[in-house]
């Protein structure tokens, strides 16, 4: 009776061991080449031995949250899974350079050997400033090193920004969805990070995000029963934007710490119309 | 002041309120009710006779009932108001059909989707007395369509043409009617078109021009005296109707109305009629606000609904009894959208429901009976219950909603019941009813499920509210007649007692949406609230000649948590004197009201001073080639005074000194 309770108890483990074994092995195979990364091809990055092709949902890069999906391919174009992959974004500027956020590149699926992430860049790209973005493999101890310039676009609307907060330390919130919002209730999303050095930027986590969404050509007209944003398990903080009809919207801001206090961002009220602080929408 | 009290002294009369109602105990009908009040448009091919102004729109016939206020937003679709209710508190209906403006700020009501030459008659009964098709607190209205008669093979024609001068409104129109022992059709056309109406002293009232069509047919055919089949099919439509109580005019309102019908006369053994009707009507409206200026950006709502219904009614008589039973039922549904085009934000436009697309299907069933204890004693029971399914069937509109109520369920059932007793004592010349009513109404589409809909008249916007409850209401009414050779007088009283009283309560945490809002109020319930009105008329037939006419009428609405209710007629008088010889009518009219003392300033009320106004008409009836023609011509407010009522959306002020002419010309085979 124990063995049959303890089964019954276990028997998720018992599913996701047999599942990773069978991946594991899996892995010596040809991986299939069937399925693509979701989205439009935006950048190859190659070397003697590899080369690794990077999606977006549109096929570009812009300033703000991208969500990337990407695979490596060998020399003989075949799908390979490295040992480890770690990107590192870089903005080069004059006379300096320096990183943004990112998330760390996961294997979405062993069977397709699709990768995901997501890069938040602040700025675009310009005629003087260019993103490099470095993606290091590892497999059997070799270390190979794909380095190319990324154009990115600036995006149309505020999408990212980059604050000092009453803290004083510096912090980097982005929006990262809804791709499509749609009138109505909308689970948005964001991430927050804080900004330890030019090259390193932390999640930060047990934070909260207050929105309140506005529209400004409509009498700075507001939505009720918005939720404040709190952390989910995979680092980003989600919360109810509620849109009572489509157009431009300024999701105004207030980021909050652990403890509740304030570090950016302002009410809305008469006198006060808009959040230093904010996110834009259009749909 | 002198000149005011001048004028009451010298237009101490009366004129031509003709509500009495010949008691006859027809079979066909329910016995007769003392306690009805309606306006006979036409009669016997002849348009309204009695009117001073027979070509007026419906709206000017309603207002002339005592228990009917009609709201104006503008020259065009006033809200009838019943009893000192709004028109959702009253069940309008069309020859029992129900019908459902398309507009979220009640610029189409039912009645504005008919036209003189689709009806008979509007009967209008207080309380649950005459609420044979549907749940009701007020009361009900039924525009009854007119039908073409059997008889001897006839045609009859009818053509009409009237102008008015202060609004250049001109009125044509023209109607056919066939009779035969078998088929008898009935077909009609009238067009109506105005421009900016002045009010007193000649200001322009910008953005109060209409245009109207309106074509109907109507055909019936028996092939025994025992079944009948009949069809009827109205289209109505009306473009760039100026709202100047409004920011927005309507570019279009289109009806489309048709009914199939079965009657049966006897078809077993003590049953007197049968009847079956299966419906269907279709209502667009589009408000828009191109024709006004000074805009940053410009805005379009466009609303429909669609209503598919039956009824069935079986007359049945058995000694004493005579029972009215009754099933019917309908479909409809309803949406409204808002599209806002801006220039100033990337050229995207901006899109909502505010109706967020609302299924209801409705089940009714009603009884009656209507004992005739002797030969003075009427008692009529009557009772009926509905049973309402309401479902928000556009996702988006869904999410809209749940937006403000996160526990909103898509779908929800009510059961609306009613029920009335009245007493009847018919005498000679003196007759009394008394009539006790209790009824239920579900919340509106608008007052449950709409979203922003702005008030233009207390300048907030609404947010329907999905978990009120239903309105309750115990209402009293009593008519008293008295009616001699040389005089007859009517006296109404109504009280109404309402529970859960569904208004607008101010919420802080929202912010409006329309430009014009100062605030957002979302549908909540008033415990109680309470509503008395009255009114009263005399008519002296001094002698064959001359008539003198006096009518009063006001209603009084309180509620503990608000005050005073909106919209509650002041004192209003009619007084005319008539005069009738060879052919000739001259009418003298009054019409005035004191001021208006019981408002509501939360509500967008502001006082009304009183006013008094002067009508002259004139008609004459003759005959061009044996056939018989009405002339009519008079003034309106003669002595041009600039003057507003409490019915007035915004204060807008009414019309200013008007000629008109109607020309009637009936012609037959």
């Amino acid at each position: 009776m124990e063995t049959i309770a303890f089964i019954r108890k276990h028997i998720y483990f018992l599913f996701l061991f047999t599942f990773v074994v069978l991946a594991g092995c899996n892995k010596q195979n040809n991986l299939s080449q069937s399925t693509q990364p979701q989205g439009i091809k935006v950048l190859t990055l190659s070397d003697n031995n590899y080369s690794i092709e990077l999606y977006t949902a549109n096929g570009k890069l812009q300033t703000g949250y991208n969500e990337i999906t990407l695979w490596v391919k060998d020399k003989n174009g075949k799908v390979v899974i490295p040992d480890s992959i770690t990107w590192n974004p870089m903005m080069h500027m004059m006379n300096m350079s320096h990183s943004c956020p990112a998330s760390a590149i996961s294997l979405q699926s062993s069977a397709t050997g699709i990768y995901a992430g997501y890069i938040v860049f602040q700025m675009a790209s310009d005629s003087m400033n260019y993103w490099q973005l470095a993606i290091v493999l590892k497999k059997q101890n070799m270390i190979d090193t794909l380095t190319g310039v990324v154009k990115v676009l600036p995006s149309p609307l505020q999408v990212v920004q980059t604050f000092r907060g009453a803290d004083s330390n510096k912090y980097v919130v982005a929006y990262a969805g809804p791709a499509n919002p749609k009138i109505g209730i909308n689970t948005m999303s964001a991430v927050l990070y804080q900004m330890i050095s030019m090259s390193d930027f932390i999640p930060v986590h047990h934070y909260k995000i207050l929105i309140d969404p506005r529209m400004p050509d409509m009498g700075n007209h507001g939505s009720p029963n918005n939720t404040p944003f709190v952390e989910g398990t995979d680092g980003l903080y989600r919360g109810q934007l509620n849109l009572t009809m489509s157009g431009f919207w300024r999701i105004n801001l207030q980021v909050l710490d652990s403890a509740g206090n304030i570090l950016a961002g302002q009410p809305i009220n008469e006198q006060n119309t808009s959040s230093s602080l904010y996110f834009e929408i259009q749909f | 002041m002198n000149t005011k009290m001048i004028m009451k002294i010298l237009v101490l009369c009366i004129c031509n309120m003709c509500l009495f109602q010949k008691l006859h105990a027809q079979l066909s009908d329910s016995l007769p009710s003392v306690q009805l009040n309606e306006v006979t448009i036409v009669s016997k091919q002849s348009l309204g006779e009695r009117m001073k102004k027979p070509l007026s729109n419906v709206d000017e016939y309603l207002n002339r009932l005592p228990n009917v206020q009609m709201i104006r937003r503008g020259a065009y679709a006033w809200e009838p108001f019943v009893n000192g209710l709004s028109m959702e508190r009253s069940d309008i209906t069309i020859d029992g059909m129900h019908i459902f403006g398309a507009c979220t700020d009640k610029m189409d009501p039912v009645t504005s989707y008919v036209e003189l030459m689709n009806l008979k008659k509007i009967r209008v009964s207080n309380g649950q007395m005459g609420s044979a098709y549907g749940p009701t607190l007020a009361g009900t209205m039924n525009l009854e369509l007119q039908q073409p008669n059997f008889g001897e093979k006839k045609m009859k024609g009818i053509s009409f043409a009237g102008y008015e001068t202060n609004n250049r409104q001109k009125i044509v129109g023209s109607g056919i009617d066939y009779t035969s022992p078998k088929a008898a059709i009935l077909a009609n056309i009238t067009f109506r078109n105005a421009s900016d109406y002045h009010a007193g002293g000649g200001k322009q009232i910008a953005h109060s021009q209409f245009t109207k069509y309106n074509a109907s047919i109507y055909g019936r055919f028996k092939w025994d005296d025992q079944h009948q089949l009949q069809f009827n099919w109205i289209y109505d439509h009306a473009d760039h109707v100026g709202y100047p109580a409004l920011p927005m005019d309507v570019k279009l309102a289109r009806a489309m109305i048709f009914s199939a019908g079965y009657i049966s006369y006897h078809p077993w053994k003590g049953i007197h009629q049968w009847q079956t009707k299966l419906y269907y009507n279709d209502v667009k409206h589009i408000m828009d606000d191109i024709d006004r200026s000074n805009l940053d950006m410009h805005m379009t709502m466009p609303g429909w609904t669609h209503t598919a219904g039956f009824i069935s009614q079986i007359m049945h008589i058995e000694g004493v009894h005579h029972w009215n039973i009754q099933a019917n039922g309908y479909f409809n549904q309803s949406l409204a959208e808002m599209i806002m085009y801006s220039d100033s934000s990337g050229g995207n436009n901006m899109f909502m429901l505010m109706w967020p697309g609302v299924n209801i299907y409705n089940m009714d069933v009603f009884v009656q009976d209507s004992l005739l204890l002797n030969k003075n004693w009427y008692i009529s029971f009557s009772g009926g219950i509905t049973a309402q399914h309401q479902q928000v069937y556009d996702s988006r509109g869904f999410s809209e909603l749940r937006i403000f109520y996160p526990n909103a369920k898509k779908s929800q059932m009510r059961w609306l019941k009613r029920g009335n007793i009245t007493f009847n004592d018919v005498h000679e010349d003196w007759q009394i009813a008394l009539n006790a009513g209790y009824g239920e109404r579900a919340p509106s589409i608008s007052e449950a499920y709409g979203i922003y809909l702005f008030n233009s008249f207390d300048k907030y916007d609404y947010i329907g509210n999905p978990f009120l409850k239903n309105e309750r209401s115990i209402n009293l009414f009593l008519n008293a007649q008295y009616r001699t050779k040389r005089l007859s007088f009517e006296w109404q009283m109504g009280l109404q007692k309402i529970k859960n009283y569904i208004i607008g309560l101010m919420d802080t945490t929202l912010t409006p949406m329309s430009k014009y809002a100062a605030g957002v109020r979302v549908y909540h319930q008033l415990p109680h609230a309470t509503i008395w009105n009255s009114s009263a008329s005399a008519n002296v037939y001094i002698t064959d000649e001359w008539i003198w006419n006096l009518s009063l009428s006001f209603s009084r609405g309180t509620s503990k948590a608000i005050g005073n209710l909106p919209f509650q007629q002041p004192l209003s008088y009619t007084s005319g004197i008539s005069f009738f010889k060879n052919g000739y009518q001259v009418d003298l009219t009054a019409i005035g009201a004191n001021r208006l003392r019981y408002f509501n300033k939360q509500y967008g009320e502001t006082p009304v001073p009183a006013y008094i106004i002067l009508n002259l008409s004139g008609s004459k009836e003759f005959h061009l080639q044996q056939h018989r023609c009405v002339l009519k011509l008079g003034i309106e407010n003669i002595l041009d005074r600039r003057y507003t009522t409490f019915a007035n959306w915004d204060r807008i002020p009414q019309m200013g000194r008007n000629i008109f002419f109607n020309l009637i010309y009936y012609y037959s085979d």
